[in-house]
């Protein structure tokens, strides 16, 4: 097992796929806390409420969608080169295979996250001082939002695998993930919040921090968000296992 | 060293491989011939564990191939000639497969200096020719010192040079005592190299026989391997 870990991560570090994913969820999160931080007017981002929804948009949110992106790209992109194959004959035990995936994702989906919402809150921090307007958030709050968010990274990472393991082809997982993550939950959380808040960004975000639209006890939603990831990753071992390899 | 007994895969209606048995034997090449769509790849899936039979077993060292303990010392293999992820250099492919296989990374400097690719193996697969991709799968077959061989149309994108480094390359293998089951459309190149022949059509398996029993009678192997499918096609008709 130590020995498919070890190539997992190898996989990971010898192509610009990871740097990528890194590089565009840093363009995106600057370019949001940019267009909320400094292009909303000063009634909009001078209160506690406020700032904790744009860096839970903004920080958690987008680390999680790139996290789910990272996660799925990581089981896709061997379908689609056909590395599976030469890895498989090499290792044909395919769970310990899903098993080093879900390791290495479950680590760079916390640092990803993470990383976003450092990057929100420290940007926002920068941007509110240009305008003169003070951070409300707490140091509760923040530490919330980067602990929270890693682990909702984690959470998406996994959920990106589960679903790439399940649908293989790299580029409707890649665009459904996105529609799911930016427009399905967003509607749902917005339109019909007794059925959004169960939506696992929702989960996530009331692990970091969100509280409209959320459920009252973080900890329940982090269970039940674990719970999803849980049976998600059992569905895709069920098929990873079953179906052949073409 | 592997053997495929009663070997049948469907499709839903479709029989891709329809009650196939064979050996392979150690010091032999063995040409697996046939027309597109004839069940050699899918033969060739089985017998590696990537897809699961329907019947029949397929068997390497005595045991299915997803149930040996360390897979990659027994058999190494090239099914597609586009196997790599083309942001990754021709080493790095190598170093992931060694740590699979739990091998040193000299054997990878090793593989690369053997299939002639030292130039190129710090450059990114996606720039590579197909010739160059066929040597880089054969570095990774080669890895683990396997003693069997599993290609599926080796030759393919090789130029002259790179057919007759193949040849050299299979024959000394199997010199060596290791067994070779290699698909191909390119019987030319394939003709002076193979010991012995399976020729599929259909899912079926019409010969296995040694080359010299085969193509017989100033028949080459091209003649003889195309009377075999036009007798199929005639004995189906009939």
């Amino acid at each position: 097992m130590n020995a498919v870990l070890r190539a997992e991560w190898l996989k990971q570090c010898t192509t610009r796929t990871m740097l990528g994913v890194l590089a565009a969820m840093l363009g995106t999160v600057s370019l949001a806390a940019v267009i909320h931080v400094l292009g909303f007017g000063v009634a909009l981002v001078d209160q506690r409420a406020e700032q904790l929804g744009i860096m839970l948009d903004i920080g958690v949110g987008l680390g999680l969608i790139f996290a789910a992106v990272n996660g799925a790209i990581s089981i896709t992109s061997e379908f689609r080169y056909g590395t599976i194959r030469s890895s498989l004959v090499k290792r044909p035990k395919r769970t310990h295979t899903l098993l080093a995936k879900v390791t290495t994702q479950l680590a760079i989906g916390t640092v990803l996250a993470a990383v976003a919402a450092s990057t929100a809150l420290g940007l926002a921090a920068i941007f509110l001082r240009i305008r003169n307007v003070d951070l409300q958030l707490t140091n509760s709050d923040v530490l919330r939002l980067i602990l929270g968010g890693a682990f909702g990274g984690a959470m998406f990472a996994l959920i990106g695998l589960a679903v790439g393991t399940l649908v293989r082809n790299q580029v409707p997982v890649v665009v459904g993930t996105l529609v799911w993550t930016l427009f399905i939950e967003t509607l749902l959380r917005g339109g019909v919040p007794d059925v959004g808040k169960f939506v696992p960004g929702s989960l996530a975000r009331t692990v970091a921090g969100q509280t409209t639209a959320a459920m009252s006890s973080p900890a329940v939603a982090g269970t039940i968000l674990v719970a999803l990831v849980g049976v998600a990753l059992l569905a895709a071992r069920a098929e990873f296992t079953r179906r052949d390899v073409g | 060293m592997a053997a495929v007994t009663n070997l049948s895969k469907r499709y839903g209606d479709v029989v891709a491989v329809d009650d196939v048995t064979f050996t392979l034997r150690p010091g032999t090449v063995t040409g697996f011939l046939g027309p597109n769509g004839a069940g050699k790849s899918t033969t060739l899936r089985l017998l590696l564990g990537l897809a699961e039979p329907t019947s029949g077993t397929a068997t390497i060292a005595g045991q299915r191939f997803v149930e040996l303990a360390e897979p990659w010392a027994h058999a190494g293999a090239v099914l597609e000639s586009n196997d790599f992820h083309p942001g990754r250099t021709g080493r790095n492919h190598l170093r992931v497969l060694a740590a699979l296989c739990e091998i040193d990374r000299t054997r990878v400097d090793a593989m690369i200096e053997l299939v002639g690719l030292g130039a190129a193996a710090d450059r990114r697969v996606g720039g590579y020719s197909l010739g160059m991709r066929q040597r880089l799968g054969l570095a990774g077959a080669l890895l683990a010192e396997p003693p069997l061989l599993i290609l599926d149309e080796p030759a393919n994108g090789l130029d002259p040079v790179g057919v007759r480094w193949l040849r050299e390359l299979l024959r000394a293998y199997a010199n060596d005592g290791g067994a070779v089951l290699m698909s191909s459309h390119l019987l030319a190149e394939i003709a002076g190299t193979i010991d012995r022949v399976l020729v599929i059509n259909e899912g079926r398996l019409l010969v296995d026989a040694p080359v010299e029993d085969f193509a017989t009678n100033g028949r080459d192997l091209e003649h003889a391997y195309l009377s075999a499918i036009d007798d199929a096609h005639a004995g189906a008709s009939r």
